[in-house]
């Protein structure tokens, strides 16, 4: 009973539009409450802000946030397209497929999905408009591209995650490394197959010399540089994820200080946008907390597996139910929200079943990507309308082929685990 | 309801100058880990300290200092998909309720962690670390960023109250949730301004 009154009052509170933290929180109080009284509910409250807050490792979310805004400041990324573009633009759709080329290299050196469509909307579709190609194919293809920042490490969403999870993150960065590439695949071959289907909708673009080839490859020196002090640190096990994220963090300076770009006011604006976003995702993770003590007393958690268990069910039918309802979710829900109103009930359940946990973290994320463009709450398709001036139904439109393609790679990697497990178990530790 | 609108502002002021605050603890986190990882892989000599000034200092200003100012700001993420079909008047209430309910746990929250950093000041508490940092030091942000989200949370309650009894917002609102719906508005609107 007590669990329905709070469950109710979580409900209504998210659906009146209460800040997620606060409502996990409040919920999560009144349930301390009525479950233990005054002394259990403010021993929680006393003790759970600091422990939250007061941990070292914590500061991977605040340092890759500030990464990514760095990287955003230093506009290196805004040339990746144009170094894709020379080696592949002259293939029919090759625009399209460099765009997805810059989307994998922005998200290799940024866990944010909204700066990468954000980024790409601005330098890939007035070049690809302007030659020839098919608005709904290019806006579709630059919407879709974004999300490979949540997937390919340095990725925020994965962090979360691993902390919610209580999983180790140097395994979800680097597992989500093989999949990001299938990601990218799965994107470009896309886009083969409607040009393939249709021609005019893009047409071949020029080709450059080896010269002007090679010459284009320079802007992604420092790219490259710098996901190597991210992500090959971490592999390689010369820096831990919290380090890693502290190293691109500067690194990302460096790069704005290299552009000209830097100043104390630009540099300030970065700082407070950073600390704003870290702020948000540590209030959730403190409100979770909050009612996650609430929830393990009800052992409603211990109750759903215990249930789960005795279904007479395929484990495979219990993984594609739940993977089903976070497309769902993510249609309209921020990821955030629901990885942290999710994970701590789904991922006992999904371990009860046999699955591996850093397997499934990186599934849920590629299903959270599909949430970033589908209707009607899909923010990377609002961020590149809002930058072209075109139609949301031209860009969702142009998005659904993407949404297939998707679905099939989810497929993939569920059937095949050690598409995610495989490289992180070659990590030097 | 210009008291409601002066509060906002003295309340701003103070949010303003913390998140700047936590902005600094930001960087210094970034310096510290550099330097740590450059001192301990070039020279064999680690900062025996960063550890404990991070997670003890550093990551506390970061989350408390730019909590009060996030609230202010509409940072905290909230589910916005379903507020415009809400009434205005109910919408205002819940809101107010919710935000009365926030008042009560963060104001408990605040109250404890004042506690504790008076008792810690008290008994001249330090950690059993290398160093022996004054813990009081590390629960002072986090109880000042409590207390000021307190307000805040205070302040809403009152304005959303207010705007359900009024009728109209009388409170800062978030900006309107992007859905298909409403960005395809927009975009016609802002077409119609261009032609």
């Amino acid at each position: 009973m007590i669990t329905a009154i709070v469950l109710a009052l979580l409900f209504c509170m998210l659906f009146i539009g209460t800040p997620v933290a606060l409502a996990l929180a409040i919920s999560g109080s009144l349930g301390l409450y009525m479950m233990g009284g005054a002394p259990m509910l403010l021993g929680i409250l006393e003790t759970t802000p600091l422990s939250t807050a007061s941990s070292y490792e914590l500061i991977t979310i605040p340092m890759f946030i500030l990464m990514a805004e760095f990287v955003v400041l230093s506009g290196v990324a805004d040339d990746l397209f144009d170094a894709a573009a020379a080696w592949i633009g002259r293939l029919r759709g090759g625009l399209a497929m460099a765009t997805a080329l810059a989307g994998a290299g922005f998200g290799a050196i940024s866990g944010s999905s909204t700066a990468s469509a954000a980024t790409l909307s601005a330098t890939t579709i007035p070049a690809m408009l302007r030659q020839g190609y098919e608005p709904k194919l290019a806006t579709g293809v630059v919407a879709i591209s974004g999300t490979l920042a949540m997937l390919i490490p340095p990725s925020i969403a994965l962090i979360l995650y691993g902390i919610i999870a209580d999983v180790n993150i140097g395994d979800l960065l680097i597992g989500g490394i093989i999949p990001g590439i299938i990601v990218t695949l799965a994107i470009i071959l896309t886009v083969a197959f409607l040009v393939w289907r249709d021609p005019s909708r893009a047409p071949a673009g020029r080709s450059y010399t080896m010269r002007e080839k090679l010459s284009k490859l320079r802007v992604v020196a420092p790219l490259l540089l710098l996901f190597l002090l991210v992500t090959g640190t971490i592999y390689s096990g010369i820096a831990t994820p919290t380090e890693a994220s502290g190293i691109g963090a500067f690194g990302a300076l460096v790069l704005v200080f290299l552009a000209r770009r830097l100043s104390f006011g630009a540099v300030r604006t970065s700082l407070l946008r950073a600390a704003e976003a870290s702020c948000m995702i540590l209030f959730i993770i403190l409100g979770a907390h909050i009612f996650g003590y609430f929830f393990t007393l009800t052992r409603t958690t211990h109750d759903i597996v215990t249930f789960v268990g005795a279904l007479e069910v395929s484990r495979w039918v219990i993984l594609a139910i739940i993977l089903v309802g976070y497309i769902v979710l993510g249609c309209f829900m921020d990821q955030i929200a629901i990885l942290i109103l999710t994970v701590p009930v789904v991922l006992p359940v999904v371990q009860a079943l046999g699955f591996d946990p850093v397997w499934f973290g990186v599934i849920v994320v590629v299903t959270a990507e599909v949430g970033m463009v589908t209707p009607p709450l899909g923010l990377n398709a609002f961020v590149v309308a809002r930058y072209t001036r075109r139609p949301l139904s031209e860009i969702f439109g142009g998005i659904l082929p993407h949404f297939w393609a998707h679905l099939l790679v989810i497929t993939l990697i569920a059937a095949f685990p050690a598409i995610v497990t495989w490289l992180p178990s070659t990590m030097s530790r | 309801m210009d008291s409601l609108r002066i509060t906002s502002r003295l309340l701003e002021r103070l949010e303003v100058a913390l998140v700047q605050l936590a902005a600094l603890a930001m960087f210094l986190i970034m310096l510290t880990v550099v330097t740590d990882v450059v001192m301990r892989y070039f020279f064999s000599k680690p900062l025996i300290f960063s550890y404990d000034l991070i997670s003890m200092y550093l990551v506390v200003v970061v989350f408390f200092f730019a909590l009060p100012d996030t609230l202010h700001r509409h940072g905290h993420i909230a589910i916005d998909f379903f507020q415009p079909y809400l009434p205005q008047r109910l919408r205002f209430a819940g809101e107010a309720l919710a935000y009365a309910a926030g008042t009560i746990v963060m104001a408990l929250i605040a109250w404890k962690l004042s506690e504790r950093t008076w008792i810690a000041f008290v008994r001249d508490e330090v950690p059993a670390t290398t160093i022996p940092w004054p813990i009081w030091l590390s629960n002072l942000p986090a109880a000042l960023g409590c207390w000021l989200f307190t307000l805040r949370a205070l302040y809403r309650c009152v304005a959303h109250f207010a705007s359900a009894v009024a009728g109209r917002p009388l409170v800062e609102l978030p900006p309107p949730p992007l859905t298909s719906q409403s960005q395809s508005q927009s975009q016609s609107q802002s077409q119609e301004t261009v032609s």
